[in-house]
Order: C-alpha cells, then structure tokens, then sequence
C-alpha cells in the first residue's frame, strides 16, 4: 500500500499519483526496464510512435496508442505523388504499415488502439473534438507521452496542446489526469535541422536511452515498414532516445524553436489554441 | 397455394397469413417476425393457419406450442408438442422443447419417457440428448421447492436489505472509511459455482455445456474451460462470496420463471448459487440482496446520489467514454478509471472499444496490479467487469475501498442496451446528475 489517505494537494486519489508515475516511468525507460504503469502514446501520424520511441515501446507492458490523424492530407495531389488513387486508400496504406510497424515494436501487444481520423495537416481545424476526445482516453491511462512543442510540424505541436490542454480539464474537473511526458520528433535550431532531440531546456531536464541492439534492429525493421513514407524517414537515425517530463507551455507564444512552418501559419495555430482552450 | 387459393378453399383467411404466402417455412418466419415484434396473436393466427393447412408438418405445431407456453397455457403447449412429435418422431429440436415442456410443468417422468423415445444418430444429437437427461436428473435432485425454499429463507431473512438498505450501508461505508464489497451472482456466476462432485461427476456434461456457453459470451471462446490458471482463479472467486459484505443473488420469482421454462442454464446456475450461499446465513457471514440491485440503485437514484456525494470516484468497464461522462457531473470526482475489453457476445451492441484483446488474461492483470498499487480508503468504485469484477470488487475492499458491482447498468449509462431488460433505455440513463439522485 502506498498511503492510506488521499494524495496530498488536491485530494484527488488515483491508480498512482503523478509524482510517482512521472519517476516510475522515467525511472523505467532510462534504465531500459517493463513498465507496468498504464501509457497513452499519442501521436499526430503513423510512424510518429516509431521515431519518437520505437525501441522503447515493447517494455510498455500496459500501452495505448492514440493516433490523432490519418496521416494522409486532404490535397489529393500527395496521395497521387506518393502512388495512391486517392486520399482514402493512402490512409488506409499508412494504417496497414502501422499495423506492420506495430508487429514488430510491441509484437501487435497493445491494450488499446485508437483512431481519431482526423486529415493529415488538418489537426488544428479539429482541436476542440481531438481534446474531447483525449479527456475521454487519457483518464484511464497513468502516463501520457507526446509530442513536444517545438516548431517541427503544425501538427506535433496541436498534438502537444492537446494533450496539455486534456490533462488539464481534467484536473480542473477534480478527476484523474496522467503525468506528460514527450519524445523527440524534429525541430530546425540555427537554421539547421535537429531530429532525435529536445529544444535546449535547462527546466525541463531529459533522459538519453541509448538503443539496445536487438531494440536498434526493431527500430529499423518498423522503419521499413512505413513504406509510403521512405524518403522522410531517412531524416532520423537509430542514435539514443530522449524522454522528458513534459514542461507546461505557454501556447499563447511561439514554439521555443524556429516554426518550421511559417509565422503565418503558426499565427492561425494560435488562434485554433485559443479557440480550443476551455475558459 | 396462393392466399387466394385458401379462399377458394373455402377458409376465410386471417389476418396475418398474406404476409405468410404459401410456403409453410416462410409462414413459420412470418409467425416469429410477428411474435417478436409482440404481436402474439398475429403471430398464432399464422400457426394456427398452418397447421390446418398442414397438419402433417411438425414446424406450425411446435411453433405454436412455443406460443403457448409462453403465453401459460401449459396444457395447450403439451398438446400441440404432441402433434408435432407425431408428425415427426425424429426432429430433436421438437422433442428438445417437448421435453423442456413437460420438465417445466413438473411433470418429470412423462419429460424422461419422452426423452427416452428418442433414438439419437449423430454424435452431437447423443450429446444434447445427455445433457437433457442431466438437467432432469438436475430437477429430481434438486427440485423446484427446494431451490425455491432457499430463495425464501435469503429473502425473509433479517439480513436481507433492499435497495435503500444498501444505500445506506454504501454510504455509512463510504463515511466511515471502512471496506465495503457488494457483488451479484447471476447466472454466469452461478455457472461456475457448483459442488465438485457434481461437476465431474452425474452432471458434468451439463455444467460443461453451460461453462463453455458463458465463456464465449465472455471471451469469445471457450478454451479457457480447462485452463488450470482459469480453474485456480474460480477458487479465487469463490473465496471473494464469504467475504463480501452484500451478495445479490437470485429470488424466488427467477426460480418459478427458470424451473417453469426447464433452462438449462437458468436451472442448475440458479440454483447452485442459492445453494452456495444459504449456509451462509447461519453465520456472521454478508447480506444479501437481489442480484437486480444494481437496477433498483439506479431506479431508486440511490447511485446518483452515492456518486454525487463528494466522495471520490473510480470505474472499472468497458465504456471508453464513460469515465469522462461521470466526471463531467457537478459534484463527481472521477478520481480513477480502468478499461476492460468487453464482454465479446455484446461487441456489436457496444461497439468499437480499440481495445483487441480479451478480458483473461492480460487485462485482468494489469487491473489487479493496478488495483493493488494502491489505498483506496474512501473511495468509490462502480465495477462492470462481470464475473472478473468480483475480483476486482474483493481487491478494492481488501484495500479498504467500497466497491459496488453495478453491471449493466454501466451499458446502460453508455447508451448500450445489452440486456433485455435494459430495452427502455430511458429510464436507465446516466443524466447530468442535476435532476437524480432526489428521494423518491
């Protein structure tokens, strides 16, 4: 037994206070051990889980996967460049090479598996359903990992209000909210592009998990796996994974890092958080 | 035959058989549209048409029997079960219900006579036949009175409580920060209580017919009916009954209802729940009540009130959304919530749940470990994981939890109606808790 009263601060109780998760997980994934804590991954497209955490995934004994879009944008001409008749069954190619992707790093163990469905691109036009929605997951899970806020993608950056924005509500309502922590995904520092890396941020300190080598070879196998998306993933390597409590941000600012996407476009992301954002 | 024909036959046809055409199958699935549509006498209209028509077909007979019996005519049902066994001696659905007819009605040896006249050609025909034979042997060993004797002495006794009784056992619980474990026995629990002797033993086809049935229900599959890990966890199952604080359990209405319809399941699960926990009277042992009780709490708004008390709240089900719906009530503190996969005979009502796997094993034991990282003095958790959910029930006491088997009425909030008795899914509501809970 832990404690026999309620957790301290707010009186909320739940399967394992924050505090402890955020230590227990952190503790697990530097030291390459199972975790049996309940874990949300939650990511905007299919290979996202694989960059960010490929070789960590199958000690995540009690996993959900929560994948925010279809990874296949509206604009008809990008499923036609990368070989498909139409939007649709590009999706449905990235949903199957998950599925290929996902055999390989947790060998298909997941505990839950959810769709949100929303376009590639267009995670910000969706913000108010996709934060509903995560109120309604992450409740039961102890753990949430994401995407940091960074300037990488339009949609690794909705996808980390989102959560923050989630867990939030739900402590403001006096219920359960998991801890946050993220990985890595990409971001341009000094005009250059980083992957496998976190904004510089001396609060927000990071563990490096150096991959195993049967973990490097998953890694690898699931990055094949992710056909459609070849070229892109030749960005990343197979060097160590970094894990981190996630910082509270600011949405109101501009990512600490270069937005890759534009100013303009970072301007209309701000006001979808906004819009998002519960009063 | 056209309907026109049976005009100029000379019979004025009835209301219903134009919708039967001429084909006596097609009549016969016309007559059970209607019927379970409720329109019984539309439905025996039909029948009874066919069997004019047709008396030397055997479907129209036994259908109506059918109807009959459940309209209480058991004389009238005996009859046309005879018709139908004479005009033909070899169907064994026919001579199934037959038999079921005559067991219901108490009149046993004319059941086993019945039975007996049955010569069965294919293994699987042997096998029912078997099993038959055991549920008859079930209902001389264990008769009607007997069960309907236990049922009596569970609900006259001083330590049965109905749902405000409950209630406030909840809630005191809940005050005073002690354990507090409320679990139902229904019949797929009922399925797995029984005394060994009998399971292996003169109704062991029975039971294993009635355990593989429950387990797809519950899994999909019945290939945990001999898994020794499965086994040891019934003996776990067991031992959470003595130690719960209230069992709901059958009544004596249930038993006239499953005794008067010769259930296979109904019967034995039935009544060896009842003959499980009766000794338990004798003793400092737990309350009882019904195992609708997580009906009457609801109807009674005694759970809203519960729920809205302040207290901290935890879920066990298999509604992704329904945690964030409880704790979106003012005045509901969602403190935590567990997902289980569904129970796999409901997946089409309850839909996609993301989650791929089965309830055993892997999820039970991530519940238990969750359940066991912790205290839950204080706590209350509403627990809709069917027979798992005992377990979890024990656990959350063990710890100091107060824990309430709700059941279906978890579905029910979800918008899921899972059970017949969940048809009129307004009244089984979640709500928004502002205009619940007031005292009736």
């Amino acid at each position: 037994m832990i404690a026999a009263t309620l957790d301290s601060a707010d009186g909320i109780v739940m399967t394992t206070d924050p505090a402890t998760a955020r230590e227990r997980a952190l503790r697990a994934l530097a030291t390459r051990q199972p975790l049996d804590l309940a874990v949300a991954v939650v990511t905007a497209h299919p290979d996202d889980e694989t960059v960010g955490l490929g070789g960590a995934m199958a000690r995540l004994r009690n996993l959900t996967l929560v994948q925010l879009t279809d990874g296949a944008p509206l604009e008809p001409d990008v499923a036609a460049r990368a070989g498909f008749p139409s939007r649709q069954s590009y999706a449905a190619a990235r949903r199957g090479e998950l599925v290929d992707a996902l055999a390989v790093l947790v060998e298909g163990r997941l505990a839950r598996q959810v769709f949100y469905e929303i376009p590639d691109g267009r995670l910000a036009d969706h913000l108010a359903v996709a934060v509903e929605r995560l109120v309604e997951d992450l409740i039961h899970v102890d753990v949430v990992l994401t995407h940091p806020y960074e300037g990488g993608h339009f949609d690794h950056d909705a996808a980390a209000f989102a959560v923050q924005e989630a867990c939030a509500r739900l402590a403001r309502h006096g219920a359960h909210a998991p801890t946050r922590l993220e990985f890595t995904s990409y971001h341009r520092l000094h005009g250059l592009l980083r992957t496998g890396r976190f904004l510089d941020d001396p609060a927000a300190p990071e563990i490096v998990v150096p991959l195993s080598a049967e973990a490097a070879r998953r890694k690898e196998v699931a990055f094949a796996c992710h056909r459609s998306q070849a070229g892109n993933l030749r960005m990343f390597g197979f060097g160590p994974e970094r894990f981190r409590a996630a910082p509270t941000y600011d949405f109101a600012r501009p990512p600490g890092g270069e937005a890759m996407y534009g100013m303009e476009v970072w301007r209309g992301l701000s006001r979808a958080f906004a819009g998002a954002t519960e009063a | 035959m056209s309907p026109g024909g049976l005009s100029e036959a000379g019979a004025a046809p009835r209301a219903g058989w134009a919708r039967a055409g001429a084909d006596p199958v097609k009549a016969v699935r016309a007559a059970e549209a209607l019927r379970d549509d409720g329109d019984i006498l539309g439905a025996a209209a039909i029948l009874t048409e066919l069997c004019r028509l047709f008396p030397h077909l055997p479907y129209g007979w036994r259908e109506r029997a059918i109807l009959r019996r459940r309209a209480g005519d058991a004389a009238g049902a005996a009859h046309d079960f005879a018709r139908a066994l004479a005009a033909n001696p070899g169907d064994l659905l026919t001579r199934v219900q037959a038999v079921r007819q005559l067991a219901g009605a108490g009149r046993l040896d004319e059941a086993q006579a019945c039975l007996a006249a049955f010569v069965p050609r294919t293994p699987q025909q042997t096998g029912r036949v078997a099993r038959l034979d055991q549920l008859l042997a079930y209902m001389r060993h264990h008769p009607e009175a007997e069960a309907s004797r236990l049922a009596m002495a569970i609900r006259t006794s001083p330590r049965h409580l109905d749902a405000a009784a409950v209630e406030v056992r909840i809630a005191a619980a809940l005050a005073e920060g002690r354990p507090f474990s409320l679990i139902r026995l229904g019949d797929g629990e009922g399925a797995w209580i029984s005394d060994p002797a009998e399971a292996d033993g003169r109704f062991r086809d029975l039971y294993r017919r009635n355990r593989k049935r429950i387990l797809r229900t519950w899994f999909g599959t019945d290939a945990l009916i001999d898994r020794r890990d499965f086994l040891a966890l019934r003996e776990r199952f067991l031992a959470t009954v003595p130690a719960a604080t209230v069992v709901g359990v059958t009544y004596p209405e249930r038993i006239r209802h499953e005794y008067g319809i010769a259930s296979p399941d109904g019967v034995p699960s039935c009544t060896n729940v009842l003959r499980h926990v009766a000794p338990l009277l004798d003793g400092a042992g737990p309350s009882f009540c019904t195992h609708d009780i997580h009906l009457d709490l609801h109807l009674s708004g005694g759970l809203h009130r519960l729920i809205g008390a302040g207290h901290p709240i935890g879920l066990i089900s298999c509604h992704p959304p329904l945690a964030a719906a409880l704790a979106r009530r003012p005045g509901t503190r969602l403190a935590a919530a567990l997902l289980v996969p569904e129970e796999k005979e409901f997946a089409g009502i309850i839909g996609a749940t993301g989650m791929p796997g089965s309830h055993y094993p892997e999820a039970f034991g991530q519940v238990i470990a969750r359940l066991r990282g912790r205290d839950w003095t204080g706590v209350l958790w509403l627990v809709a994981a069917g027979y798992l959910g005992k377990l979890y029930c024990h656990e959350i006491a063990a710890r100091g939890g107060v824990a309430v088997d709700i059941g279906s009425i978890a579905d029910a909030w979800s918008g899921k109606a899972t059970r017949p008795g969940l048809a009129d899914l307004a009244r089984y509501r979640l709500g928004d808790g502002q205009h619940q809970g007031a005292r009736r």
